[in-house]
């Protein structure tokens, strides 16, 4: 059969239906095991932000410099403060605006710190699994996706996803688990050099970007007005507006939001969630707050009030305990406790009650 | 086969013109078809095989396409333009900084338009895009996370009124027009079920009015330069790409869009036009919870040098376009060069004398 000039035409025409037709085609040469139906959060609610996977560039095994020797921060820039042992380390905002995830390790125990931009939310995991009955240690990148306009994060070892403030991996073989969190306080540059004199701060000589692009915020006015979100959410709550930062305490069954309002007359409060005893610390000046399960080794439950001593000391007990912002008795009877950390954030209102429509708003 | 001549002779002695219009009409295996399916072979097959580079939001170039007057009375005018845009550019406002990915956008336009009379002309741009998204480097995978997507994009219908037909006494032409864009692209493509940016589709999910203006200057005998300008103005509507019921999310709404091309031509005594042009184009922020969204936006001005190969019927048009000048709001991966590939064919339906 001779190949006529027809038969070419037919032949170019259906490789252009075909290629035509074909509307999606994805990443082809990764471990990716991204399957739709598989997540634990509603799909339909789950949106591409738009770099895609690792288009924001996570940090790992980053290089600290000593706080005074740093030069691209002001006293006011807000830093998220870690601390393993006897040293504290200082991820700022500035620069986990660009990266979203720090993975790092002090003493070879490894820590992943994650801040969402649009969320306003930092949280810090140990990033130690165990799959498939063996224990695993991992780091985090940043998928491009967003639920309620947080961050998702992937796991390098399993690439399992993991909704950041959900506290939950979300989709892949880790799914349901439940990371371990770590206390952080996020407060001023200014106030966290003087609750830590040996902080040492995350270097803007990241090898990534120029370390003068780190003076630029990238979101504009983002994080002050309260009228501008990029991504819809699931509950718009009008309680509160919307970029009002406040501290999320989350227990299984019940959550509540803290203002920073709450701490004008004292740097500490005594509350109860449920079942569950909770001292929160915090102060409207320093722009930090922080919650604990204020019980003592014993179990029992304990009476937190501010304590008149010198920083990093914030609060005592009836028993002459006092404690640092961290919840660590620094000196008293009982010296070396540390209180329980209970899962919580600071995080933009309208963040906390699209992922928890229930909570409460703490009201003295 | 349709086949068409248009011969302009200008003399520098004179101002003399001569048009000659053949039309010929011929069946199946004409020299005009199969010229028109090579070239789709030709652009679509790199198209086809192209599945790994860059990614980001440019937008279907269809404005940047109205830049052809009135159509004249009784012809009709194919054009069929390839565009190739790679976004590798970062800037925060006019500063470049860094980033750590790139896009593709790649565009096959085909616009037909009639001449109703001396006046009237109807004109149609269909379109084809291609969005492609990559990293700049490896991840830990080893892996540049390449995304691509595909479809037919969005369409423009506009009438146009020539103001002044163009006489080749004066040389000028002045129109204007009045189109709207229709979300005939698709706007809701997802990867694994989740719904991809707006910078990745075809489509933009909404109607647009658009408002155009045309003139042309010629200055035979004096130089065979020519001058000529076009602008058009988009009215954005509002689509629901997040595909809620109701609620505050439910509309987004993409800037207006102002698109200004002016510049010159110069027709050697071969087949060749070189031309040179600057094209203005202001973006105003999109809408979304009755805010600015942040990061749109912004000032941009490019420079276009081009050159035509003119033979009977067709033109065939290579064009360049290199920003000078940009000012964004907020931070944007923006167009760091483009390209475009057209070919031209117009032929009359009137009769020989």
């Amino acid at each position: 059969m001779m190949i006529t000039t027809q038969h070419l035409y037919i032949l170019i025409f259906t490789l252009l239906f075909h290629y035509a037709c074909e509307e999606v085609s994805g990443p082809s040469n990764n471990r990716g095991n991204l399957a739709a139906g598989d997540w634990l959060i509603p799909e339909d609610q789950i949106f591409d932000g738009g770099p895609g996977k690792d288009g924001i560039p996570a940090l790992t095994n980053p290089s600290f410099i000593a706080s005074a020797q740093v030069g691209y921060l002001n006293d006011d820039d807000l830093v998220v403060v870690y601390q393993w042992g006897n040293e504290q380390r200082a991820y700022p905002h500035a620069i986990l605006n660009w990266h979203e995830i720090v993975n790092d390790a002090i003493d070879s125990k490894k820590i992943s710190v994650s801040y969402c931009p649009l969320t306003g939310s930092a949280i810090a995991i140990h990033p130690e699994f165990v799959v498939d009955g063996l224990p695993g240690q991992t780091t985090f990148g940043v998928s491009g996706l967003l639920y309620n306009s947080n961050l998702i994060m992937y796991d390098r070892l399993t690439d399992s996803y993991w909704s950041q403030m959900l506290l939950k991996c979300v989709s892949g073989r880790l799914k349901g688990t439940v990371p371990e969190t770590q206390t952080i306080i996020e407060t001023r540059f200014a106030i966290a050099k003087s609750l830590f004199p040996q902080l040492k701060v995350l270097s803007n000589a990241t090898g990534v970007y120029d370390a003068v692009q780190y003076s630029i915020y990238p979101y504009g006015n983002y994080r002050t007005d309260h009228n501008r979100l990029l991504f819809p959410v699931a509950n718009d709550d009008s309680r509160l507006p919307r970029k009002q930062r406040v501290l999320g305490v989350l227990t299984g069954e019940r959550q509540r939001a803290y203002q920073f309002n709450n701490f004008s007359q004292s740097r500490v409060i005594n509350d109860q969630l449920g079942e569950l005893p909770l001292v929160i610390a915090g102060s409207e000046e320093h722009q930090f707050m922080v919650s604990f399960v204020r019980r003592d080794a014993q179990n029992q439950v304990l009476n937190l009030s501010a304590a008149e001593c010198v920083l990093p000391c914030w609060m005592q007990d009836e028993k002459g305990n006092h404690y640092d912002v961290f919840g660590k008795v620094i000196d008293g009877p009982d010296k070396g406790y540390q209180l329980q950390a209970v899962p919580s954030f600071v995080a933009f209102w309208f963040a906390l009650a699209a992922f928890y429509s229930d909570i409460e708003i703490y009201s003295p | 086969m349709i086949r068409a001549t248009r011969e302009t002779d200008f003399s520098y002695s004179t101002i003399k013109v001569r048009q000659v219009v053949q039309v010929n009409f011929k069946k199946d295996g004409d020299a005009v078809s199969q010229f028109f399916y090579v070239f789709l072979f030709v652009v679509m097959f790199p198209l086809a095989d192209a599945y790994g580079q860059a990614c980001c939001s440019a937008g279907t170039p269809l404005l940047g396409s109205l830049d052809i007057g009135a159509t004249p009375e009784q012809s009709i005018h194919f054009a069929l333009t390839y565009d190739h845009n790679l976004l590798k550019d970062v800037l925060s406002g006019q500063q470049i900084i860094e980033g750590n990915r790139q896009r593709l956008s790649q565009s096959l336009l085909l616009e037909s338009a009639y001449g109703i009379d001396d006046h009237w002309s109807i004109s149609a741009i269909f379109s084809f895009i291609q969005q492609q998204r990559r990293l700049n480097t490896e991840n830990s995978f080893n892996s540049r996370e390449e995304l691509t997507t595909r479809g037919l994009g969005d369409a423009v219908i506009m009438i146009k009124y020539n103001l002044q037909p163009l006489n080749l006494l004066r040389q000028r032409q002045i129109a204007i027009g009045l189109g709207v864009k229709m979300p005939t692209g698709r706007s809701d493509l997802r990867w694994n079920g989740i719904l991809l940016p707006a910078d990745m589709q075809p489509g933009s999910g909404a109607w647009d009015g658009i408002a155009w203006a045309y003139f042309y200057q010629g200055f035979l005998p004096v130089t065979r330069i020519n001058f000529f300008m076009n602008s058009s103005y988009r009215f954005t509507g509002t689509n629901n790409r997040f595909r809620l019921q109701d609620g505050p999310f439910k509309g987004y709404q993409f800037g207006n869009e102002w698109l200004t091309t002016g510049g010159i031509s110069y027709r050697t005594d071969h087949f060749l036009d070189y031309t040179v042009l600057l094209r203005y184009r202001f973006l105003q922020a999109d809408q979304f919870t009755g805010a600015k969204v942040a990061n749109t936006g912004g000032h941009w001005l490019y420079l276009l040098p081009g050159i035509n190969w003119n033979s009977g019927d067709f033109s065939l048009r290579l064009t360049g376009q290199i920003p000078v000048y940009r000012r964004l709001v907020g931070v944007q991966l923006t167009t760091s060069y483009s390209a475009s590939l057209a070919l031209f064919y117009t032929f009359s339906l009137k009769q020989n004398p």
